[in-house]
């Protein structure tokens, strides 16, 4: 599995500082749960095994 | 030939006949729609710009091109409304947002928008888009079947135009469903075509390997006349695709004979209102009378659905905007500007998972759609019908869903695969709201998708019964009695 990050405000800060994108209270509010959930979310590793991504969607099977 | 019916009542193909036939004229036609945005439009809020003088200039040259006998094809005079994240040269392109009100007019039409003025269409005007286009409430727009309710998004006020008889056809983009979605919660007809097949050169993206570009209409068949106008490569576009378009009216259809349609169960039905449930019950029915092979299929991987799409979606978003976040952020409404920072936060690593987990899907799509030998999947567009202005959740089965995680997870599937698809009406919901069914197929093939929808729509008679949508249908009585016919 894809180990979950559970990021509280003071992480979504830090990751903020990081990119140098200034972030005052309200916005670390609303991103932070969103977020969250996207780092909470678990896959298996053997479900990705073989999917590194292609340049190039391609989708035809036609 | 003379009509008895309200010119702005009639579809694109029964207009273009009548054109044809010398009993209408793009003037009388357009002056039609104008009427009707004035009697409804402030009810609905669908436009944020209508251009009276310009489709009055454009009516005007089609009207005199039309008395020396030039017809451009069945657009030549009809009315299309363009979603403003579409460039129209001339205007602003605002995107819904406030970051955007001193934007300058743009010098060029977008690709979609100067295919369709050459075929003959008139520009209308501007649509409302939920904010950068990320979004399923598209305020302040209000949904033509109950103005309580929202026309969905982000294309809503292309939705809402459409449904009222404001604008014969228009043009919408889809990340998530953004076509689709509005397209079930008003009743109309929506065309996500195949990811490439319709140029995005001149549109503000959202997530540009999730974008698609396509048409809202009344009806299949005005749909597919709109997509054939927009479809095509464009060297503007790198992602658009050097594919002929197919016949979208072959002349033999009419029985699916033949025809394998597949039935996904888990993610469609996990969460689904009773109507909606009865409502793909009934097109199953349906199609089967139509002679088609009707196949369950189970495609567990689609339950990755959301962790993909929203992945994606927020770190293309936010690399868009990267700009706009560092420098405008206050002119961006509270919603999306969390849904930006949460994506300018992703670690690299997620964004690539999401990369991946859409790569699963496909997979799963497409061995689902070899090993059962289908020619299209049905499922329901969206799993409930339109929700309250202000409502945030659904209940399913004593689970209670966001809307926008509730329309996203039934639309989104095929903005991953890039599939083509068609939404159409499917009835409507014990409040009298709209639902709907979606076809999609493989990709490449829209006229399969297109042909199953048409005998679907044919056979289901909803298209009949679909106009005038209620809410709005008191402001038409009173200003024109008997506009409630259809052509």
């Amino acid at each position: 599995m894809t180990a979950p990050i559970a990021p509280d405000a003071a992480l979504v800060r830090q990751l903020a500082a990081a990119v140098r994108l200034v972030l005052n209270d309200e916005r670390i509010a609303q991103a932070q749960p969103i977020l969250a959930a996207q780092l909470g979310i678990s896959v298996p590793a053997e479900l990705l095994v073989g999917t590194e991504p292609a340049t190039h969607f391609d989708v035809d099977w036609a | 030939m003379t009509r008895s019916t309200d010119p702005a009542s009639l579809d694109i193909v029964t207009a273009a006949t009548e054109m044809r036939a010398g009993s209408l004229r793009p003037s009388a036609l357009l002056d039609s729609i104008l009427e009707r945005i004035d009697e409804v439009e402030p009810e609905l809020r669908a436009f944020v710009l209508v251009d009276r003088e310009g489709a009055h200039r454009a009516a005007v040259d089609l009207d005199r091109e039309l008395a020396r006998g030039k017809l451009r094809g069945p657009l030549h005079g009809i009315p299309v409304a363009v979603k403003d994240i579409f460039d129209v040269a001339g205007f602003p392109t605002r995107c819904g947002c406030r970051a955007y009100d001193d934007a300058p007019p743009t010098s060029e039409d977008s690709t979609v928008v100067a295919r369709l003025r050459a075929v003959g269409a008139i520009i209308l005007g501007k649509t409302t888009t939920h904010e950068l286009a990320c979004g399923v409430y598209t305020p302040p727009t209000r949904n033509p079947w109950d103005l309580e309710r929202i026309p969905g998004g982000s294309s809503g006020g292309s939705g809402a135009a459409v449904a009222a008889g404001m604008a014969m056809g228009a043009t919408g983009s889809d990340t998530g469903g953004s076509i689709r979605i509005p397209a079930a919660l008003c009743g109309v007809v929506g065309i996500k075509p195949t990811y490439g097949r319709v140029s995005r050169a001149g549109v503000a993206a959202l997530s540009w390997s999730l974008d698609h570009a396509g048409p809202l209409a009344r009806t299949v068949d005005d749909a597919a006349l709109l997509l054939q106008a927009m479809a095509g490569v464009d060297p503007r576009d790198p992602t658009s695709i050097d594919r002929p378009l197919p016949d979208l009216f072959p002349s033999s259809e009419g029985s699916l004979q033949g025809r394998r349609i597949g039935v996904p169960g888990e993610l469609f039905f996990d969460g689904i209102t009773d109507a909606v449930r009865g409502a793909v019950d009934d097109a199953r029915r349906s199609l089967s009378e139509l002679a088609a092979t009707i196949v369950e299929v189970s495609i567990p991987e689609l339950a990755w659905t959301l962790p993909a799409e929203f992945g994606i979606v927020l770190a293309e978003g936010a690399s868009y905007h990267e700009q706009l976040l560092r420098t405008r952020p206050k002119l961006i409404g509270e919603n999306v500007l969390g849904l930006l920072d949460a994506g300018a936060l992703l670690p690299a690593t997620y964004y690539l998972r999401a990369q991946r987990l859409r790569a699963v899907i496909q997979t799963a799509v497409r061995r689902a759609f070899e090993q059962a030998r289908l020619d299209a999947l049905l499922a329901p567009t969206l799993p409930a019908a339109a929700a309250r202005h202000d409502q945030l959740t659904y209940l399913f089965d004593g689970r209670e869903e966001g809307v926008t995680d509730a329309y996203v997870r039934t639309t989104a599937p095929f903005n991953l695969t890039g599939q083509p698809v068609v939404a159409v009406p499917a009835g409507l919901s014990p409040e009298g709201l709209p639902i709907g069914v979606q076809f999609a197929g493989r990709p490449y093939a829209e006229d399969t998708v297109v042909t199953i929808a048409r005998a679907y729509e044919r056979a289901s008679g909803w298209r009949e019964k679909s106009f005038p949508p209620r809410g709005i249908a008191g402001v038409l009585a009173a200003a024109r009695p008997g506009s409630g016919k259809t052509g």
